[in-house]
């Protein structure tokens, strides 16, 4: 692995800072000494640059040589001239070149006035140029710089030899920046310290403290090591305290550490991606905001996870029934899906899921967990199981370095390029900046309500990151929901409801409305779909009739009634589940949770209140299927992506997360290496983010953002949960907005403390919460059907003739619009259909969408 | 109820005890873990107690700490077991800030 450190960018602004920091502390004088280094500098470099020069060469040096064996190269780009090519004489036009726009674009050119015209006669003395030079110069007010050169050797033979010449040499004498750079260093300092003593090493050193934030330790420490020991310089990145340069809000920044892969997240997604990245050879840090194998929806799982049945026989060799294969799989997941899945994404789901499941079950295998296998292709064991076998893949890569219980805060780009982060570490208070060439995020879903299933803070931070540094958003308007308890209360918020449902295929059980009268529930539904990938949804679209007709109880909820069964049938079918389940949990008990509640409940026909609450987000953050984001550099795995499963999920989260996260890990590793560089920071990018991090500390208005966070959830409960309609939608809309507005201006902390400080983080993720929330009410309320999880009390139908269609976000100058696009099709596509349907059960119903599950 | 919790600073590290009555009718049905955010919110926001990225089902362990000196988990520990509550952070590492401490690995 070489990373590059340095460019001419990097030469550019190093002599700026260090001539800002000299004239500034010893005026004219520190001018002089500033020319007179240049000239050392030049006249040396010249001379290195001459004795490759041929002793036998038969002409004097002249213009041509100095350029067969310059020194530096460029990229392309970085410099444009025009030239013309005269008998006698030879002009050059210099159009563009990286001193100048670096100067320009800081607003530091007038440090330009120590170092051009100085440099280029330095450079040709040393060299053994006589014959021409600089004769316009850009910073004495003419519009470029230009050099003329007259005599014998400018002739049509030697242009051409000379151009023969350079294509066979092909830059053989350039030299790595990161040499001229720490040469040119030594040079400014041996005057600068030698002139002004102590007071010139204070100034250098300021300078190379603003010369690091910029361009990172790394760059800092390769300055000042000896050049001629290069080649045992390796390549590690390192971890510093930043140097602090005094300049609010920069001074803020704690701490700086570079990476060449920086992931972020804790769970599935981002294991997968830096097991993979750091496999490939790349420099990866983690920052997670949990604990890594210790936090995320994964922890939750419940389900377990499948595969199609011909694949999990022939390429993972287990006893599974081989009839429903790939191709099935993928036409199910478009069907369930509604058609709005890219189908891209659902291929790579069906082709890399196999591989992508093996390599979970071998890290869970050598974690010693249990994992029991179903003939129809399913695995099931507890969350903590899965992570557990994370844990194991982190710590079989020990080169993985890792930062938990650190939120990342923003992304950093310079022209549309990721170039870092910002993150806060919640246990030391410190915020740091990580610098990056590509940036993984796999922060997990989004949701808003207070009634979810979910762990807790899923606020979104990744979309609403991803989408502040350019990104797109798709499908924000599809969340799923599925049963969960109310009852009893210490398993309020559990999934044991809908787990009984799939591990319990002979209880039957009904939901009763607020007055204990069971539901109408057509047969073909309750049968038909009980236990499959799309019972949620079926459970979903009851709950939102049952609102629609006002059944439901005060707390939004049914009741669930198990009184059918026979009282033995109740008993052995839940001692069933307790030997089953009591591999993963303590006997009788479900997670953290005992169930003897529930137990007697049923075994005695008490019936018991459930919520279809929120599990997952199919919308996030748009990708391609190198889960590429439409920002250079970012990347995105896992659930924080949209696209795969459209408008309803009917494969598992845990298999996305795995596909996506060891896809994001290789095309991460490719785009590094074809990318030598960190890119540069956009200083004023940083400090405009610190001030708005640190608004909250100064705002005077009194608003809490914990009570912020609060009313957020209500107004989703309310208005964006389950069944929607446009007044709701439009009047959710307004609310939001009035939100950000308050958080904004008005939401000032009690708290003074950056260490652990809730209220300070619960406003950062306020941020996110908002822009989520927004992206996903405008949608809703431009989908005026019904589709998949978004059911529309007033657009009851399912319209396929205007509706086949996702809607995107994206923000820019503080704005968020949404604009529609065509799903995307593969070659083996599932063609679309046309048409309307009175519902979204009367969609799954019809039997010309040939379903195969 | 009388609730007492233990506060420390990460600044000097010196600690002293947050009091608080509240009526039993709110906390009927809450835990320990549900009992902090509600203080949080009503009575004093900058008590800090470990609750980001956390399971609320007794799955992660992250939300340990001692409850009339017993080391519990806040999430799945129900407050209408208690007739009073001195609520201190665990044993199981430094403190960083009032509850919230720094695990030991
Ligand atoms: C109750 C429940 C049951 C489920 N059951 C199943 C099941 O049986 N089968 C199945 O396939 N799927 C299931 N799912 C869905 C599945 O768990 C998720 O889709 C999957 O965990 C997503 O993985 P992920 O890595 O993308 O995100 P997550 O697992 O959610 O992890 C997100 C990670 O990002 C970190 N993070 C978040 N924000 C930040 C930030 N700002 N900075 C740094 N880090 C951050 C978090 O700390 C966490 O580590 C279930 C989900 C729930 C809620
Ligand atoms: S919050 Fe996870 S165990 Fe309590």
């Amino acid at each position: 692995m070489k990373i590059v450190h340095a460019s001419a960018s990097h030469h550019a602004m190093l002599f700026a800072f260090v001539a800002q920091e000299v004239v500034n502390a010893f005026g004219p004088p520190g001018g002089k000494a500033l020319r007179y280094a240049v000239e050392q500098y030049g006249k040396k470099r010249g001379q290195i640059m001459a004795q490759n020069v041929d002793p036998e060469n038969d002409s004097a040096n002249n213009v041509l040589l100095f350029d067969l064996f310059r020194e530096w190269e460029l990229f392309p780009g970085q410099q444009e001239c025009l030239t013309s090519k005269e008998e006698g004489e030879l002009s050059v036009t210099c159009l563009r070149c990286p001193w100048r726009t670096e100067w320009t674009a800081s607003g530091m050119a007038e440090y330009g006035k120590y170092f051009c015209g100085y440099i280029e006669s330095a450079l040709f003395e040393g060299f053994g140029v006589r014959d021409g030079g600089l004769t316009a110069n850009w910073l004495q007010g003419e519009s470029n710089c230009q050099f003329v050169f007259k005599g014998e050797a400018y002739t049509r033979f030697n242009y051409e030899k000379y151009e023969a010449k350079k294509q066979l040499l092909n830059g053989r004498f350039a030299v790595s920046w990161e040499e001229l750079l720490s040469f040119f260093f030594h040079e400014l300092r041996s005057v600068v310290v030698s002139t002004f003593s102590n007071e010139g090493e204070a100034a250098l050193s300021r300078a190379l403290d603003r010369y690091e934030l910029r361009f990172g330790t790394t760059a800092r420490k390769l300055l000042l090591s000896d050049f001629r020991q290069f080649e045992q310089f390796d390549d590690t990145l390192v971890e510093s305290p930043a140097m602090g340069t005094g300049i609010f809000p920069l001074q803020e920044i704690s701490r700086m550490i570079e990476t060449e892969i920086l992931v972020v997240g804790g769970s599935g997604a981002a294991v997968s991606a830096a097991v993979v990245a750091s496999e490939q050879g790349r420099d990866v840090l983690i920052i997670s905001k949990g604990e890594i194998g210790n936090s995320g929806n994964l922890l939750l799982a419940g389900g377990g996870f499948s595969l199609d049945g011909y694949s999990a026989r022939h390429e993972l060799g287990y006893d599974a029934d081989d009839s429903f294969t790939q191709d099935d799989l993928f036409d199910c997941l478009i069907k369930e899906g509604f058609y709005l899945n890219d189908q891209d994404l659902v291929q790579l789901y069906v082709e890399k899921g196999p591989a992508a499941v093996k390599q979970l079950l071998d890290w869970a295998d050598r974690a010693h967990q249990k994992i029991l296998f179903l003939r129809n292709g399913t695995w099931i064991a507890s969350g903590k199981c899965f992570a557990r076998a994370l844990v194991q893949g982190v710590r079989e890569h020990p080169s993985i370095r890792r930062l938990e219980d650190c939120v990342l805060l923003d992304l950093l780009t310079t022209n549309g390029c990721v170039t870092g982060a910002l993150a806060l570490s919640l246990m030391t208070g410190e915020i740091i900046l990580v610098r990056a060439k590509a940036v993984i995020l796999a922060t997990g879903g989004f949701q808003p309500f207070h009634i979810h299933n979910t762990v807790s803070d899923v606020t979104g931070d990744g979309q609403a990151i991803a989408c502040r540094a350019g990104a797109e958003l798709v499908d924000m308007e599809f969340l799923l929901f599925m049963p969960t308890a109310l009852d009893p209360p210490e398993l309020r918020y559990s999934i044991y409801p809908f787990v009984f449902e799939s591990n319990l295929p002979n209880l039957h059980y009904q939901f009763l409305d607020r007055d204990f009268c069971p539901l109408d529930i057509p047969f073909a539904l309750e049968t038909r779909f009980r236990g499959k990938k799309i019972s949620k949804l079926v459970n979903s679209y009851l709950f939102s009739q049952a609102q629609m007709q006002e059944k439901t109880t005060d707390r939004g909820g049914l009741y669930l009634d198990y009184s059918a069964n026979s009282f033995t049938v109740k008993r052995q079918s839940l001692s069933l589940f307790f030997d089953r389940f009591s591999q993963w949990h303590k006997r009788g008990y479900y997670n953290g949770e005992s169930l003897d509640n529930v137990e007697q409940a049923i075994l005695n026909d008490v019936p018991l209140e459930i919520i279809a609450a929120c599990e997952y987000s199919m919308g996030g953050i748009q990708v391609d299927s190198m889960m590429r984001t439409s920002v250079t550099g970012l990347f995105a795995a896992g659930e924080v992506t949209g696209g795969t499963f459209g408008a309803c999920r009917a494969g598992d989260g845990i298999v996305e997360m795995l596909v996506h996260g060891i896809t994001a890990g290789e095309q991460a590793s490719k785009y590094c290496s074809e990318c030598k560089w960190l890119g540069e920071l956009d200083l004023d990018q940083i400090s405009e983010l610190l001030i708005r991090y640190l608004r909250f500390f100064n705002n005077k208005g009194g608003i809490s953002s914990l009570q912020l966070f609060n009313d957020i959830q209500s107004v989703c409960d309310e208005k964006f949960r389950i069944l929607r309609n446009e007044t709701g939608l439009k009047s959710a809309l307004d609310q939001i907005k009035q939100f950000q507005l308050h958080l904004d201006e008005m939401c000032s902390l009690n708290c003074k403390e950056h260490i652990y400080n809730i209220e300070w983080l619960r406003a950062l993720q306020c941020d996110n919460l908002l822009l989520c929330c927004k992206a996903g009410i405008l949608a809703a309320i431009e989908r005026r059907e019904s589709r998949g999880f978004h059911f529309r009390s007033d657009f009851p139908k399912v319209d396929h003739n205007n509706y086949l269609l996702k809607y995107y976000s994206s923000f820019h100058d503080g704005i968020l619009t949404v604009s529609r696009r065509k799903p995307r099709l593969t070659q083996n596509q599932v063609r679309f259909p046309k048409g309307t349907h009175a519902s979204i059960m009367a969609y799954l119903t019809d039997p010309d969408l040939h379903y195969k599950r | 109820m009388n609730i007492s919790i233990k506060r420390t600073s990460p600044v000097n590290g010196a600690s002293k005890m947050l009091k608080v009555v509240i009526d039993d009718s709110i906390l009927s049905d809450m835990t320990v873990q549900n009992l902090l955010e509600y203080i949080t919110c009503n009575v004093d926001p900058s008590l800090a107690y470990y609750c980001h990225s956390v399971c609320e089902h007794g799955v992660c362990k992250r939300c340990i700490l001692k409850v009339n000196s017993k080391t519990v988990l806040a999430c799945t520990t129900r407050v209408s077991s208690y007739s009073h509550l001195n609520i201190e952070p665990a044993d199981v590492g430094d403190v960083v800030r009032d509850l919230v401490v720094c695990f030991k690995k």
